[in-house]
């Protein structure tokens, strides 16, 4: 019923501040260039992971500060390890360090 | 109306720890009768001798007070008449007020003569899984008359059927650390925490905080144990960091260190109340010390449910917290050193002790002048149909008593520790399971709860817990030492249900299960514990089992012939005890259920005659009767044909407009937009399409260019978050080195559609010098800041929705509604008119726009006709998917018009197309309609829809099939531009 | 030359309600610019507010104080406002004219209703809709917060020792305001600690 994320810049939020969308693989969009790219944004778009364990997932502050987080949680216990900026997430991908 | 006489009650003793002797009266089924402040309603009952207060779920036994807290199973009242009425209170927690009325619940006629007490004669018919078993067949007799019969005879009192009148709220709460539970432990926490300075919430359920220190004649540091607890209270409820909360249950333990809690404010007061009844509160706990304490459980023997067979601990909390003896002549049955406490309490307070049974082959922990002491044996049945009047041992021997106190041992109460599948663990020695390992995260129990029964490592627990979370929150601790108290003593040999005994022995009093329906259950292959509970309903309804649970195991396990710990329990879920609807509703109740949004225009709108409507949260006024218009059509069909020949005017606000700024502004909007805007010259207007990333269409509007790297975008109404949401998506996790900056502008400005041929000649009142409104100053598409009215500040957009010559101004919200009243000044010279929601939707129906209706989610840019604007120059969010060859077919779903061929035939949305010599079967589904409007323009009912190959048909007919409704239409397909089709209007 | 002048309307028609000692009202307009950074000039700009404005781009978060009259709200990462009691014809556009391209600035100030609630109740009320900690403990008076209050989007901080200031959307104030004075009521009464 209850959940609380531990946001990076303003500590404790309860969930209800926030809107879930889904996998942080989302962040992962594939090069639109590419040859296989309907292939791509397919697989991108459609398939999952279902991880018993550690997850990594995307939630919006919509009642907050507006940014968009990464949340690792374990889906056996509920517990979340670590919240990050899905923008430092992003930025590191985009500079080649990789999003996962 | 029979009074009862004596205003002290034939079973008042003493004053126990009530503050006042003044008699409190009260109504307890139409009889009146005196409490004492500080009573509740089953002590007072007590105290007047009242034994019998209601009758049994399934069977109607006559039934009494079994317990003194929120466990009792037995003795639930109806509090309250009409619309107040309240069914299933238990008396036990009912603080009595002046007032007061009560009336047991379950019975026809008087209780002491219940008509459907038949069916405790019938009851070897009424066993485990009967109604699965006998009212199988037939089947239809099943609803209309096993069913209805069945709710009348068995039940747990009944509803007003009225609205409740009561008011409630919610609130929020934020600790340190949360003590659940005042009593010995929960105290001695709040204490050692509340010195070092924490954040500390305590919650108990009673309205008394100390919990049995209350119910018992234990001395604390040299105090008596309630006096020392009232200190306590009185220490703790002075201390700014602790908030202590009497009268609150917190029921439910959920994630993260979230508690809920149910705070009674009122139903302990007399008269009625506008302040809210209870309280629902979350608690935000950093950490949170359980402090719930142990509940006592029964013996299984014959006729166990008299009333006047009460449990031990509560035989002697009646006695020391109240002063009430609920009986004269108290017989005690016991298997562990519980129930020689409540002798020595009763003897203490000179109350006749007739008998003490122990089922363990002991020496006598007392002795007991007069009293039968009956070691290693049992109690096998009892006597007295309205009340216990004997007891009958295993010898035979029978002892008249009119009180029997049992104790089966005690059960800690793990309830909360369960909520998050925590599994409790068998602790063999005081025969009673214990918190599990597997606890909510930060959550720790003491006293009790966690197995420790004596006093003094109850108080301990609580000193050391507190300490060690002072401790690692690197708080002083205050406090060095723990309240001293001597622990008396616990021992148990277990004894679940007397072998031999007579007569049904009742496990679960609330529903009427008995030991026989264990043993049934097992037969019938219902051996798993949860698969007991679901055949037998033991532990279900409104005490969850309470009393019931582990005895109920305890029987399981030895009629199995397996151990407890392989024999395993039900875990326990919210709430622990009941929520009312109401207080989870709170104050979301009628119009409060959610927020109203009001249009800058609205109070200039609900002057004119203006009807709303809901559109999502907000009030838009839907059209605006004048005097004479008996039919919203004669408004709407006015309101169309004004606007298109004159000049029409619609409060637009509520699109969402987001306020795009940053060097790469257009960048990012070629990203989000299938169409580009980047080469979109300042001062212009564009429409753009909306893909999600599956290449379906999201949303649509229009963008304006304020500036090189500035851009304001219009969504729909309906996706005005969701498009900042997916937007705000796209710059953070897609393009975060892009320089582009977004911010929501919905509420800041007021914005007006100016519709129709005298549109511009009505804004030439409105727009100040020098601006230059002309067709070639000002072109179709063109936008502009500029002031209004002698120096506003205002933005013109020349846009249209309605096929007119058109504009959209904006001003600052502040002037919305003068701005409304403005502009139909202005253009009262051409006749102009407000025009609402329904008006705007025929016109784009009229025009062939697509909105809600056909923006689903479930369309493409090629369905409505839109495939060249998704750009092949450049990637976008939803470009590769797009592409994707089914969605792309020789001959697509396409948006195109419609008109019935019979020309006083009404459309309807959602009819499907048929050939027209096709039968109407979902293979011949050619396509649906998606909006329809009566046009006034065209004097014909129009509609909008998907069509096969529309744009290749026109000029065909079909059918509109709408078999929900049984109507077949013959339409004509055409262009859905069905006023203006080149635009011309536009532009002028 | 337009014959029309147009008169400003308040969200709240100018509020004011006393409960007990506790007084809940509508603030008087003020201006509310956001400020967005362009990327990798938060220095340029803290720079320029600090000699414009005369204070620094708070953290997320986090007020800034110019002075009595002027406040950054940090709110979100690279967004603040500035709050002014000032009513200025177009405040965007004179701050626009004061750090050119060094932000992204946004009229904001017809877009909040803004609630003052002040006096020894205004905690209590407050905590039957806020679901953020507001005690002065863990919210002090250079905290600010966006957070969700029934349903509704709320700025809040802290104004005075026993006090805060509300900012929520303009259309909804109504809604907003119900729940404020709902809570006061249910708060101000006696048999209630």
């Amino acid at each position: 019923m209850t959940m609380i994320i531990n946001h990076p810049l303003l500590g404790p939020r309860d969930a209800a501040e926030f809107v879930y969308l889904g996998d942080a693989s989302l962040i992962n969009r594939p090069d639109p260039q590419s040859e296989t790219a309907a292939e791509e944004f397919y697989e991108y778009l459609h398939l999952r992971d279902n991880n018993a364990g550690e997850h990594r997932e995307l939630w919006y502050h919509e009642q907050g500060d507006r940014s968009w987080l990464v949340v690792t949680r374990n889906t056996l216990t509920h517990d979340i390890t670590r919240v990050e900026l899905a923008r430092d997430v992003a930025s590191m991908r985009a500079n080649g360090a990789g999003a996962e | 109306m029979n009074d009862s006489n004596n205003t002290v009650g034939v079973n008042r003793i003493g004053q126990g720890l009530l503050a006042s002797s003044a008699p409190v009266p009260f109504i307890f089924n139409d009889r009146k009768f005196h409490g004492l402040e500080g009573d509740t309603l089953a002590s007072a009952l007590l105290a007047n001798g009242q034994r019998l207060v209601g009758r049994s779920f399934k069977y109607h036994r006559p039934r009494g007070i079994i317990t003194t807290g929120s466990e009792e199973p037995n003795a639930l009242v109806e509090l309250g008449t009409g619309a107040y009425k309240e069914p299933n209170t238990r008396a036990t927690v009912i603080e009595l007020y002046k007032g007061l009325e009560a009336r047991s619940q379950n019975h026809k006629g008087p209780l002491s003569f219940d008509l459907m007490a038949i069916n405790d004669h019938l009851s070897s018919f009424l066993s485990a899984g009967f109604y699965y078993k006998t009212f199988m067949w037939p089947k239809a007799f099943w609803e209309k008359l096993y069913e209805p019969m069945i709710r009348a005879a068995a039940g747990l009192g009944s509803l007003s059927g009225e609205e409740d009148p009561d008011v409630y709220d919610k609130g929020f709460l934020h600790c340190d650390l949360l003590v659940i539970g005042a009593g010995a432990s929960g105290l001695s926490a709040a204490l050692t925490a509340g010195r070092g300075g924490l954040q500390v919430i305590i919650a108990d359920e009673d309205f008394l905080p100390g919990g049995r220190l209350n119910f018992e004649t234990d001395t604390v540091d040299d105090q008596p144990s309630s006096l020392w607890a009232a200190n306590a209270y009185e220490e703790l409820k002075n201390m700014d960091n602790v908030r202590f909360m009497t009268r609150t249950t917190v029921y439910g333990a959920y994630d993260h260190g979230v508690y809920g809690a149910l705070e009674k404010c009122t139903d302990h007061l007399a008269g009625v109340s506008d302040l809210p009844r209870q309280i629902l509160w979350r608690i935000y706990s950093k950490r949170a010390l359980l402090a719930a304490g142990s509940t006592e459980r029964s013996i299984g023997f014959g006729n166990n449910d008299r009333p006047g067979i009460m449990l031990a601990g509560s035989v002697r909390g009646y006695v020391n917290r109240y002063g009430v003896a609920p009986g004269k002549r108290v017989a005690v049955f016991t298997n562990n050193d519980s129930g020689w406490r409540t002798a020595h309490d009763l003897i203490d307070a000179g109350v006749n002790v007739v008998a003490v049974v122990d089922s363990r082959s002991i020496s006598p922990l007392m002795a007991i002048p007069g009293a039968s002491i009956a070691m290693g044996s049992q109690v096998v049945d009892t006597q007295g149909r309205l009340g216990i009047k004997s007891i009958t041992l295993n010898d035979g021997r029978s002892v008249p008593c009119d009180c029997l106190a049992v104790s089966g041992g005690w059960n800690p109460n793990v309830h909360l520790t369960c909520h998050q599948r925590g599994r409790p663990t068998w602790r063999s020695d005081i025969a009673a399971f214990v918190p599990g390992d597997d606890l909510p995260t930060g959550m720790q129990v003491i006293g009790s709860a966690s197995g420790s029964f004596g006093l003094a490592e109850r108080l301990r627990s609580g000193h050391e817990a507190a300490t060690d979370i002072l401790v690692q929150a690197g708080s002083n601790v205050v406090a060095k030492r723990t309240p001293q108290a001597h622990s008396i003593d616990y021992t148990i040999t277990p004894l679940w249900q007397v072998p031999d005994c007579k007569g049904k022995a009742w496990v679960d009093l609330q529903n009427d299960v008995t030991s026989k329906d264990i043993a049934q259950s097992v037969r019938e292959g219902f051996k798993a514990v949860e698969h007991l509970k679901r055949y037998t309903t033991l532990g279900m309804a409104t005490d969850q089992g309470k009393t019931a649970n582990v005895l109920g195991l305890g029987i399981l396990s030895e009629i199995s012939g397996k151990s407890i710990e392989d024999t395993g329990t039900t875990i326990f879920r919210p709430p622990y005890t009941p929520v009312p609807i109401g207080a989870l509703a709170g104050r979301a109740r009628g119009k409060h259920f959610r927020p109203t949004r009001l249009t800058p225009s609205h109070q200039w709108a609900d002057a004119h005659g203006a009807e709303f409507v809901e559109v999502g949260m907000w009030l838009r006024a839907q059209w605006y009767a004048l005097p004479g218009e008996s039919h919203w059509r004669e408004s709407v069909d006015r309101e169309v044909t004004a606007t298109r020949e004159s000049v029409g005017i619609c409060d637009v606000t509520t699109l969402g407009k987001i306020d795009v700024q940053g060097r790469d502004a257009a960048q990012f909007l070629d990203k989000v937009y299938a169409n580009t805007f980047s080469t979109l010259a300042v001062g212009k207007v564009r429409y753009g399409l909306m893909l999600r990333e599956d290449g379906f269409v999201m949303d649509d509007g229009t963008t304006a260019r304020l500036d090189q790297n500035h851009y304001v975008m219009t969504t729909t109404t309906a996706n005005a978050v969701s498009v900042f949401r997916h937007m705000e998506f796209a710059r953070q996790c897609l393009y975060p080195s892009m320089d582009v900056h977004l911010i929501s502008a919905t509420e800041q400005w007021a914005q007006f559609a100016v519709a129709g041929p005298n549109a511009r000649n009505l804004l030439s009142n409105i727009v100040d010098a020098p601006f230059d409104i002309s067709n070639e100053g000002f072109p179709f598409m063109a936008c502009s800041e500029l002031s209004v009215c002698g120096g506003t500040p205002a933005r013109l957009f020349r846009i249209s929705f309605s096929g007119e010559l058109a504009y959209e101004i904006a001003v600052p919200a502040r002037y919305g509604n003068s701005l409304m009243h403005a502009l139909m000044q202005a253009g009262k010279s051409f006749n102009a008119v407000p025009y609402g929601t329904e008006a705007l939707g025929v016109m784009r129906i009229e025009k062939g726009h697509a909105a809600g209706n056909e923006l689903n989610g479930q369309t493409t840019a090629a369905n409505l006709g839109l495939g060249r604007m998704v750009s092949t120059k450049k990637d976008c969010m939803g470009a590769v998917l797009s592409r994707r060859p089914r969605m792309n077919p020789e001959n697509p779903i396409e948006l195109v018009g419609f008109i019935p061929t019979d020309g006083a035939a009404t459309l309807r949305a959602g009819a499907h197309f048929i050939a027209t010599d096709a039968e109407a079967t979902l293979e011949n589904d050619q396509g649906w309609m998606t909006s329809v409007a009566y046009s006034p323009s065209l004097q014909s009912s129009i509609g909008l829809g998907f069509i096969r190959d529309g744009q290749q048909r026109i000029g065909e007919t079909v059918v509109a099939a709408d078999p929900l409704r049984n109507e077949s239409i013959t339409v004509k397909i055409v262009s859905p531009h069905f006023v203006d089709p080149d635009g011309d209007r536009l532009r002028v | 030359m337009s014959d029309y002048t147009l008169t400003p309307a308040s969200p709240l028609n100018g509020f004011s309600k006393r409960y007990g000692d506790t007084e809940l009202s509508e603030h008087p307009a003020l201006d509310i610019v956001s400020l967005a950074t362009p990327n990798g000039g938060d220095e340029t700009l803290n720079a320029l507010v600090l000699e414009k404005v005369g204070a620094g781009l708070p953290e997320t978060g986090r007020i800034s104080r110019a002075d009595d009259s002027s406040m950054f709200l940090g709110l979100q990462p690279d967004q603040c406002f500035l709050v002014s009691e000032s009513q200025r014809l177009q405040p965007a556009l004179e701050l626009k004219n004061l750090l050119g391209d060094a932000a992204y600035v946004s009229d904001q100030s017809d877009s909040w209703a803004v609630l003052e609630i002040k006096g020894p109740k205004a905690h209590a009320a407050l905590e039957r809709i806020c679901p953020i900690d507001i005690s002065a403990n863990v919210f002090d008076e250079d905290s600010v917060a966006r957070t969700s209050m029934e349903h509704l989007s709320v700025i809040i901080h802290r104004h005075g020792t026993d006090g805060y200031r509300l900012y929520s959307p303009r259309s909804s104030a109504n809604s907003f305001l119900h729940a404020v004075t709902e809570s006061l009521y249910n708060v101000s009464s006696t048999t209630q600690g």
